[in-house]
């Protein structure tokens, strides 16, 4: 039998240049404990060096931690790839290392990048360039995550920057996206109303929290027999009884 | 001025759709916003993009564009060159940037629906 559980699938850690300092796994997984959150997921631009330390966090916890990544592509389209586990996304993950873009982050200009240890906690400075565009397509992405059994999705479709619909004009035909995220100033009725490329298709809503104020802003209600990937995956496809429900 | 004349004075490639290299060019847009494109450009126009993706054919078709112009020396997708040499929609490949391709274009008399 099918029961709720509360997700925000687009939180960034501080690995994100543009997220604040406060976002270590740890304080985001108290956060999302506090607020009664049952599955969340990380959303860092290229990178998913922080996915690890986030799951170790929610170790015990009863929090459900997805693997997740939020990829810029050349198109500057932010797809959220969510993996199956972490020997997926690390899988994933030297796919699109050798496709950001070449050059150092300017810290002083972009922000910090901070990657915290699983095991130790140590914090250590990531260097490269993450919050440029990769050099990968919005279909060798979607290709990319589907071979490895994962999932992607188009982010805040409702925004003018870094959305399919803006850069795109519309989600093309041929590629398998059966899910869209809208963003947490718009309601699915709107977004339905305003974007055709919302028919026939289920629709997300997150937070895309770059502070733990933020975490939970946007949430969907994800109707599943257990918090599992697999599981997950069905509602985000709308199969087999499981669903989202988005206010 | 037609497609075909725009392409050899300014020495751009004709990477696909060479069949509508005739067609006579009645406007400019430039954007790499495909989004902005749909809702500004007009029928008979030419576009400079540095967008790659075969979303720009579909959009050129649906506004019935003249040609697309892919400045900066970009290589558009295989499956975008696929269709718009199926559909007959000129692609033009050009190493110079955008602006300057702009800047040719107008000096050539082409201009943008104000």
């Amino acid at each position: 039998m099918v029961q709720g559980f509360a997700a925000d699938l687009h939180i960034h850690t501080f690995l994100s240049p543009c997220a604040g300092r406060e976002m270590n796994p740890k304080a985001i997984v108290g956060r999302c404990l506090d607020l009664g959150l049952d599955i969340i997921a990380s959303a860092d631009h290229n990178s998913a060096a922080n996915v690890e330390a986030l799951a170790a966090a929610a170790e015990g916890t009863g929090l459900t931690v997805i693997c997740g990544m939020e990829v810029c592509t050349k198109e500057e389209v932010h797809l959220l790839t969510l993996l199956p586990d972490l020997s997926a996304m690390h899988e994933w993950e030297l796919i699109v290392a050798p496709h950001r873009a070449t050059g150092r982050n300017i810290p002083e200009i972009f922000g910090r990048q901070w990657i915290c240890s699983p095991r130790t906690g140590d914090i250590t400075e990531e260097t490269a360039l993450l919050s440029a565009p990769t050099t990968l397509s919005v279909d060798e992405v979607v290709d990319g995550v589907d071979a490895l059994g994962g999932i992607s999705v188009p982010c805040h479709i409702d925004r003018r920057a870094f959305s399919i619909v803006a850069q795109l004009g519309f989600v093309p035909d041929h590629l398998d996206i059966p899910v869209l995220e809208i963003s947490r100033t718009i309601t699915a009725t709107e977004a339905r109303a305003k974007f055709p490329a919302t028919q026939g298709r289920v629709l997300l809503s997150s937070s895309d929290a770059h502070t733990l104020e933020e975490i939970g802003l946007g949430c969907s209600l994800f109707w599943l027999e257990e918090p599992t990937f697999a599981e997950l995956i069905l509602a985000l496809r709308g199969e087999a009884g499981r669903y989202v429900q988005v206010e | 001025m037609t497609v075909r004349e725009i392409a050899a004075v300014l020495g751009m490639k004709c990477v696909a759709g060479g069949v509508g290299l005739d067609r006579e060019v009645s406007s400019g847009y430039v954007s790499d916003l495909l989004s902005d494109v749909m809702a500004n450009a007009s029928d008979g126009g030419i576009w400079v993009t540095s967008q790659v993706h075969q979303n720009v054919v579909a959009v050129a078709l649906l506004l019935d564009l003249a040609a697309v112009v892919i400045a900066g020396g970009l290589e558009m997708n295989e499956d975008a060159i696929a269709r718009a040499e199926a559909e007959g929609m000129p692609i033009l490949s050009t190493k110079m940037s955008a602006f300057e391709t702009v800047g040719r274009l107008y000096e050539l008399g082409v201009r943008g629906d104000s």
